[in-house]
């Protein structure tokens, strides 16, 4: 059985993230800052879309433990893991948070209540979403 | 006539090209890119490749000559791994029947490859389920042609045409591109 399959109604990958307090797109500020970790970002959400969600591995995709359906798309990029949190909703996965791990350390530190509090405002329509431009 | 499905691909196609243009100027995004399709690519291959045969990792060992190797195709599906041996992957494609391609190219090559990439990229067909190597020197050839017209808007269309006798080809940036196919001619030239 393959432990990443989840969700596996939600067709391929189709991403929007909330909108910060700038205006802008949460992740695309964020990877704003790395042309390196955006290149490899774009080029990992490529090779996802490209192939059936049932066959992506944990490595590259996956639920995180306890977090109420929170998952994340994982990518390296230089010395550290690079994740972008989000869950799925009507057929797209809203990214809600970037953040940075190396080793045992989370930057930012709270990162995944950050995700869930966020999460909340969507469903409570206090967040704007937009698509997320490549 | 193209449905609206297929007008929207070719829309966000449109748009992932433009922005890819712009995110390339960053020497960063660019090095990071190429290294990221490297790296990325053959992961996703060998998973997508060893799924359709429905093996097991310790399977695609045991076809490499020792079941012990399993680790390291597990390391090798690994996308963040990415230390790749040219002399494995040869003995991989073997394994898998398919082609490997290891060379350096142009970023315009690379861009092409990514854009129209989809799932029979990231799952090449055997020696002897590929298909579009039994048609080939025999009628269906697809041509590609791109331009820009004068508000440089990137235009590009694939046609597919029945070739009924050797076809010439003139083909430069800046002229146009000629060939006669199931009696008619037609030819695109690049828009001034």
């Amino acid at each position: 059985m393959n432990s990443a399959v989840q969700a596996d109604n939600v067709p391929s990958l189709r991403l929007r993230e909330i909108v910060g307090a700038n205006g802008v797109g949460v992740i695309t500020d964020w990877l704003s800052r790395d042309g390196g970790a955006r290149a490899k970002f774009h080029v990992r959400i490529g090779n996802l879309r490209s192939v059936p969600r049932t066959s992506w591995n944990k490595k590259q995709f996956h639920k995180l433990k306890d977090a109420d359906g929170i998952c994340e798309i994982k990518w390296k990029s230089g010395d550290r893991q690079w994740c972008a949190l989000g869950y799925d909703k009507d057929g797209y996965f809203v990214m809600l948070l970037g953040c940075t791990h190396k080793e045992d350390v989370y930057d930012p530190k709270n990162c995944i209540q950050t995700a869930r509090t966020r999460r909340d405002e969507v469903q409570q329509g206090k967040r704007q979403i937009i698509e997320y431009r490549e | 006539m193209k449905s609206n499905k297929e007008r929207g691909k070719s829309l966000s196609t449109e748009n992932k090209l433009t922005g890819l243009l712009s995110e390339l100027q960053d020497r960063g995004y660019r090095e990071a890119y190429v290294e990221a399709h490297a790296k990325d690519t053959i992961a996703f291959q060998l998973r997508q490749m060893r799924l359709a045969e429905n093996w097991e990792q310790k399977d695609v060992a045991a076809k490499l000559g020792n079941p012990k190797l399993q680790p390291m195709i597990s390391r090798y599906e690994n996308p963040d791994y990415g230390k790749y041996s040219v002399t494995t992957l040869l003995e991989l494609a073997k394994v898998f029947d398919v082609a490997l391609v290891v060379r350096f190219a142009k970023f315009s090559e690379l861009l092409r490859w990514d854009l129209h990439k989809d799932s029979e990229t990231l799952q090449p067909a055997t020696f002897g389920r590929d298909v579009e190597l039994a048609n080939m020197g025999t009628e269906t050839w697809m041509w590609r042609y791109e331009a820009r017209t004068q508000i440089d808007a990137p235009i590009s269309m694939t046609i597919p045409l029945t070739v009924t006798e050797p076809v010439t080809t003139v083909y430069t940036r800046d002229a146009q591109a000629e060939f006669t196919a199931t009696g008619s001619t037609a030819s695109f030239a690049r828009a001034a």
